[in-house]
């Protein structure tokens, strides 16, 4: 009698707990499992934007592979995404390490280090596209005074400026300003005796970083680039679209996975083909999740 | 003695300086979009110079008069409100028992939402198009509303986290005094996690606010169009002729468009690193 008592009452916690967890569960199966796998159905088909579909097994992989804009794209994508995680991570590393050196007015840095990363990328992306831009933009100028010369470059138009630039643009995007916020806390966090330790043992500003600082805020450099890498090939999208167009200018440089789906889902119509695309960019972000963990096993400290 | 004095004061000035040189360079696009919407067309394709040497209204007067900002900003408002209110319940719902209670499959749960939150977006939007194409919801605000009510699971972390700083006698004292879950949720967790709610409200807030990539999917009309889509298309061109880009009055709606975010930000700072403070990342 009581052993049934304590078991209904199990049943009914167990109960509650998944009642509290149900909009998870429908939103995981209807939005995140369905699509996965109705994704990998339409990418066997050659399904048109108009709805016409009909099954033809491998052969959007197969012409996939055999795709020169593919192989390309398939580049771009992991050199952006590696990239841009990387400059991204060290900027805002940096900047979370200036604003934890405590100072007047701390506050209004604070604001001005994190404002771009809060405002519209397509807005920023205008904004570079005209700084970098050959006539009348701020940085053909600036140099212009500086060397004396007049400099017309087109920055985002020349395929050995475009990396940089890009690369650069990034430093603004909402990734950054989250991760100098996490990386500030993971700062903070980090007990002052350490230091206070290593001072007495006259341990100079790089071997404080390297032995106490790196490894402390280890698990927080790993979410960040996890995360960084992620929002890299979700977000790099936003930027790209309006600032180099789905076709990835100059000459496809920078035609990342995300904008070669929009290409060729919505500028040629093939649904099935841009699903093919869809499972690659799927997996390939698992790849880069599973790799991510595999490495932080290794080299992450934790605490507890 | 008096040297180490000297060479802190040294840092000091070296430190402060950097910080300024970075400040200027975030700062600046900010500076060049404001400069640019008191331009005149001529001068915006002409001139680098920061303080418009005519300035000019005649760029806010085509964005007020002569688009359809007013409709757009009304979508964007209730395409964040929507997004917000969805996401503050089912998230903190969903976060609750992964907290707080113990049942069969909670670890893997935990882990399947983890590894959600490592699909990029993008992956799954064609499909999704289809899908939301299938339930007659393109070309409205729906595909992205209604998923927001179904918990978002980088929300769900961060509700986690911050439940668990939250001292367990407190829930324990109310279930004692015969409290259900329910109401162990809504008398003692949320009133405790108002920066949390606050927090996520902010982040999701300015991420809808400035989301480009799902409603350039998704909607294709005007009806529907938001501010971001609207910068891309309504402002773009000058009335008529499509082959001048109209950069000063995109500078102009730009402004306008980094305006709430801003004020957002400076309101909500406190709250912010509050709770993203307490939802450190240990354990």
């Amino acid at each position: 009698m009581k052993e049934k008592g304590r078991k209904n009452r199990h049943l009914a916690n167990n109960l509650t707990a998944y009642g509290f967890m149900l909009p998870w569960f429908i939103g995981f199966i209807c939005f995140t499992a369905f699509p996965v796998i109705f994704m990998f159905f339409v990418s066997l088909t050659n399904r048109r934007l108009n709805g016409i579909s009909q099954f033809i097994g491998f052969t959007n992989y197969k012409n996939i592979f055999a795709s020169s804009t593919f192989r390309n794209s398939f580049k771009v994508t992991i050199f952006f995404t590696i990239v841009m995680m990387i400059v991204t991570a060290v900027w805002a590393l940096l900047m979370a390490f200036l604003l934890n050196y405590k100072q007047r007015l701390n506050g209004i840095f604070q604001f001005f280090y994190f404002i771009p990363s809060v405002i519209p990328s397509v807005a920023l992306a205008y904004a570079f596209r005209t700084m970098f831009g050959k006539d009348a933009g701020l940085f053909n100028a600036l140099l212009s005074s500086i060397s004396g010369s007049n400099v017309r470059i087109n920055w985002l138009y020349n395929e050995r400026t475009v990396y940089p630039v890009i690369f650069f643009i990034t430093l603004f995007t909402y990734n950054t300003g989250q991760m100098m916020l996490i990386f500030r806390s993971g700062l903070n966090d980090v007990p002052v005796d350490l230091y206070e330790a290593a001072d007495i043992d006259g341990a100079g500003f790089w071997t404080k970083f390297g032995r106490i600082t790196l490894p402390m805020i280890s698990p927080v450099i790993l979410f960040n680039t996890v995360t960084g890498s992620i929002s890299a090939l979700n977000g790099s999208f936003a930027l790209l679209y309006p600032l180099t167009g789905d076709t990835g200018d100059p000459n496809k440089m920078t035609q990342v996975l995300s904008l070669l789906i929009y290409n060729e889902a919505f500028s040629n119509y093939k649904v099935g083909y841009g699903c093919a695309l869809s499972v690659i960019l799927f997996l390939l972000a698992c790849v880069f999740g599973i790799a991510l963990f595999g490495i932080s096993k290794k080299y992450v400290y934790y605490e507890n | 003695m008096n040297k180490k004095a000297g060479t802190a004061k040294y840092k000091v000035v070296i430190v402060t300086l950097i910080k300024i040189i970075v400040a200027v360079i975030m700062f600046s696009p900010i500076i060049w979009i404001i400069s640019g919407g008191f331009k005149t067309l001529t001068e915006f394709t002409t001139s680098t110079d920061i303080i418009p040497k005519k300035p000019t209204l005649e760029n806010y007067i085509y964005v007020f008069k002569y688009s359809n900002f007013f409709k757009y900003f009304r979508n964007t408002v209730l395409l964040m409100l929507g997004t917000g209110v969805g996401t503050l319940i089912s998230s903190s719902l969903v976060a609750y028992p992964l907290a707080r209670m113990d049942f069969p499959g909670k670890n893997m749960f935990f882990a399947l939402i983890i590894a959600t939150m490592m699909v990029p977006g993008i992956a799954l939007i064609v499909p999704q198009y289809i899908m939301f194409g299938k339930f007659g919801w393109l070309d409205s605000l729906l595909p992205m509303i209604v998923p927001a009510f179904f918990a978002h699971p980088y929300n769900v972390f961060l509700f986690r986290q911050f439940f668990r700083s939250i001292p367990k006698e407190l829930d324990e004292a109310a279930i004692m005094d015969g409290c259900s879950h329910m109401g162990v949720f809504f008398r003692v967790l949320a009133p405790l996690s108002k920066p949390t709610y606050a927090t996520i409200a902010i982040l999701s807030s300015v991420f809808w606010w400035n989301e480009l990539t799902q409603p350039v999917f998704y909607i294709n009309g005007d009806k529907w169009r938001t501010l971001t889509i609207a910068l891309m298309t309504s402002f773009m061109y000058i009335k008529g002729n499509t082959f001048v880009i109209n950069w000063p009055t995109i500078m102009a709606a730009s402004t306008l468009m980094i305006i709430p975010p801003m004020l957002l930000y400076f309101f909500g700072s406190s709250y912010l690193v509050e709770g993203i403070k307490t939802s450190g990342l240990k354990g």
